[in-house]
């Protein structure tokens, strides 16, 4: 139901940024981000950020993916 | 920067991995009902093949989870006369060819009425500044784009933006899920959680789910790993006979979702039970405006004179958003309902189930 | 002469002063001037005849104009047959009150773009409308080129087993167009551009070709589902294999839009043999503006309900259908 891509956070200005998808740049909302640096991704709704990915957790995510690939049942 | 999740060589293995679960499990022979609620799921999994790839193993059934769909014939004749009246209507372009009881918003531009396709609905700040007429957006989502619209609704505040207001045909999730469930024809061995609407409302509406009916539970993104390791863990659940709610989205969605998101949802609107096609009238799922921004509510500020409504004969969309019915099981699908003369709803949207499985050829 | 005014387009004075305008504009690429009827010398058993017309929002958008479009797309429809051009008609509509620097610009283009090819404009026209008839300016053409193969080049001659080859990365044209249109920046240009001299290449070195098509509008994947209806033949993408520029899959992934539907204004896509597919390539990479040239998928069955389909990431096939309406930007 809701399209939403992660973007980079190129700069900030209070609860506006500039974001870059593969080169595309737009000005985006980020008032509902906390903490936003700039280099950070944020998924992106309708040209608001609604949450800053953690590349923690896609590390994470990435791991899961190789170890339950390779997991023999 | 290479997407990882969208193209990555783990994803063929971890395809073999899920067909070997499913041969070890001990539904052989019969096909796993997953239903995906998210209707940009719908769409994700038909794009990567992963309908092809499951055919004799998983039927993925479309749940409410596309906005245009589910929005009753009533609020769509309601969106149609406020456009005839002449103010000027923002709106997402996914609601520009839904039909209503006697015409579309496409049609109504046809007949020079004044329709802007935003991308965004802040922008209907600029659009009201640089217009000296009314301008009204068309307030469709849901959790996800609630937040943008509150935000749209605070800024005009702010702005005092005086020429700018919102028709609110908002839904949300939480309510209209135990009500399906409530309701359930079709026996679902498990649910795709819409991972975007998640990332505002979080893990734990979802718990109900597996605590009170058993049904294994997957927050999954939209990139083919993400979608695969949701089918993984829906399948490795219903084989350890343990539901749970697996979050297979942590990079985006947090156990406690984005309380902040949900702040400026809840200063703007307030609960309301509303409308949903295939449902009828739902209990606190969905929100309206609080009172003191009703300068700002399209309902307070024009008189929408509805002329009569009547659902579109023969379609049975509401039962396909329910999912209790496949398109091709309908009379009028491929025949007198087609993308190009869509009857109703589920036709028209991108993410309609019928657009889908018409354009898909399944 | 700051703006068109209707009395540019009354037959009196202002006409005159437009003509001579647009004529200094063109330069010698125009031929026959200030008769009723141009006269073309062609010494050829087959000529090609083709018609198009042109209007675009914005027109001078990054990586060219309606006036270079307007050129490029009418070689473009001849190199589609094969043909070599060699007249073009032009027609101006322009709205009232537009800027004749606007023009100037444009009619550079045109000159370039004609200069480079190598052919001459030998019929023309310039009608004024009011303001708000119709949007700042619209461009008719004709084209006129020779057929100096012989070859059966057209949509219905894929056969079975032939590749499908795209001369380079696909919908630039339309994301530029609607990164403009959502302002978006992005250094990304549209493709616009000839094909004309790399279809000559392939000509003139004996490839044999079965079909010539130009993705415009509907892209890639609306104009293999004509080709495939044509034929009545299943064709088969590889999803892995389509060039795509990294910006166009974002601006698509934003705006909830396909690349395979998105519009290219300079690219081409040849139906071979099998046999000669390497070589097109080969011929293909020696030239800038075909450098991302990529064999894409092949022809695989006869076919009495003809699809096109999609071997996706997972290896899975899926139908890419016919597009039955227009695409907006959506959240959904």
């Amino acid at each position: 139901m809701c399209l939403a891509v992660p973007y980079k956070i190129i700069s900030t200005d209070d609860t506006k940024a500039i974001a870059d998808v593969f080169g595309v740049r737009k000005e985006i909302d980020i008032r509902v981000i906390e903490n936003v640096n700039v280099d950070d991704y944020v998924l992106v709704h309708a040209g608001f950020a609604i949450q800053k990915m953690s590349q923690k957790e896609a590390k994470i995510t990435l791991k899961l993916l190789r170890e339950v690939s390779e997991k023999s049942i | 920067m290479k997407n990882q999740f969208k193209d990555n060589p783990q994803l063929l293995p971890l395809l073999c991995k899920i067909d070997k679960l499913i041969e070890l499990s001990e539904r052989k022979g019969k096909r796993f009902n997953f239903m995906e609620i998210c209707g940009t799921h719908t769409v994700s999994i038909l794009k990567h093949g992963f309908r092809s790839y499951f055919k004799d193993k998983i039927k993925f059934i479309s749940g409410p989870g596309c906005p245009v769909c589910v929005t009753s014939q009533k609020d769509m004749d309601r969106v149609i006369a406020l456009a005839k009246s002449g103010v000027k209507i923002a709106t997402f372009g996914d609601l520009i060819k839904v039909p209503g009881s006697h015409s579309s918003l496409e049609e109504q531009q046809a007949l020079g009425k004044q329709i802007d396709v935003v991308y965004s609905p802040l922008d209907c700040l600029k659009i009201a500044e640089n217009a000296d007429e009314e301008v009204v957006f068309i307030a469709v989502g849901f959790e996800t784009t609630i937040p943008v619209i509150a935000s749209l609704v605070l800024d005009a505040e702010r702005m005092n933006i005086k020429n700018l207001s919102i028709l609110a045909i908002i839904k949300t999730i939480p309510n209209a899920l135990k009500f399906l469930l409530a309701n359930l024809e079709t026996e679902i061995d498990g649910f795709i959680c819409p991972g975007h609407v998640s990332v505002i409302i979080g893990e734990q509406p979802y718990n109900i789910i597996p605590e009170k009916y058993g049904i294994p539970c997957a927050i999954a993104g939209f990139d083919p790993v993400d979608i695969a390791l949701g089918i993984e863990s829906l399948i490795t659940q219903i084989k350890d006979k343990n539901p749970i709610v697996a979050n297979r989205y942590k990079r985006m969605v947090k156990l406690d979702g984005n309380p902040a998101a949900r702040n400026l949802i809840n200063e703007v609107f307030e609960e309301d039970d509303v409308d949903w096609r295939g449902f009828g009238k739902v209990p606190a799922s969905g929100l309206k405006l609080r009172k003191r921004f009703a300068k700002f509510d399209a309902d307070k500020k024009f008189d929408i004179k509805v002329e009569t409504t009547s659902e579109p004969k023969g379609c049975i969309c509401g039962e396909i958003i329910a999912g209790k019915k496949l398109p091709a099981e309908c009379q009028l699908f491929a025949k007198k309902c087609t993308p190009d003369s869509p009857v109703g709803p589920c036709m028209v949207s991108f993410e309609g189930s019928c657009a889908a499985f018409y354009k898909y050829g399944e | 002469m700051e703006r068109i005014l209707l009395s540019h387009g009354s037959g009196g004075k202002n006409s005159k002063k437009l003509l001579e305008f647009i004529y200094n504009g063109l330069g010698k690429i125009v031929v026959n001037l200030g008769e009723d009827s141009g006269i073309a010398e062609i010494q050829s058993e087959k000529i090609a005849i083709t018609t198009d017309s042109y209007t675009i929002e914005p027109i001078f958008f990054s990586g060219g104009n309606i006036g270079k479009l307007a050129i490029c797309g009418t070689l473009n429809d001849l190199a589609m047959v094969g043909a070599i051009p060699k007249y073009l008609t032009l027609a101006f509509i322009l709205e009232e009150n537009f800027a004749i620097e606007d023009l100037k610009k444009i009619l550079s283009s045109i000159r370039k773009e004609s200069e480079s090819a190598g052919i001459k404009i030998i019929a023309g026209d310039t009608k004024i409308v009011s303001k708000g008839k119709l949007d700042k300016i619209f461009i008719n053409t004709a084209g006129v080129g020779t057929i100096e193969h012989s070859q059966n080049i057209n949509s219905k001659n894929a056969q079975v087993g032939d590749a499908i080859i795209v001369t380079g990365e696909i919908g630039n044209h339309g994301a530029a167009i609607m990164a403009y249109r959502n302002e978006f920046q992005t250094e990304l240009c549209s493709d616009c551009a000839s094909v004309s001299p790399l279809i000559q290449n392939l000509l003139n070195a004996n490839i044999e070709i079965h079909t010539l098509r130009d993705p415009t509008r509907g892209g890639l994947a609306s104009i293999l589902n004509e080709i495939a209806s044509a034929s009545s033949v299943d064709i088969e993408l590889d999803e892995r294999e389509i060039p795509i520029n990294d910006s166009v899959n974002g601006i698509c992934d934003i705006l909830g839009m396909d690349p395979l539907y998105m519009a290219c204004e300079g690219r081409a896509i040849i139906v071979s043999p099998e046999s000669e597919a390497n070589k097109i390539l080969k011929i293909l990479k020696k030239t800038v503006a075909a450098k991302n040239a990529k064999k894409i998928g092949k022809v695989t069955k006869k076919s009495d309900k003809p699809r096109l389909y999609l071997k996706t990431f997972i290896g899975s096939k899926r139908i890419l259908p016919l597009l039955s309406r227009e695409l907006t930007p959506r959240i959904c």
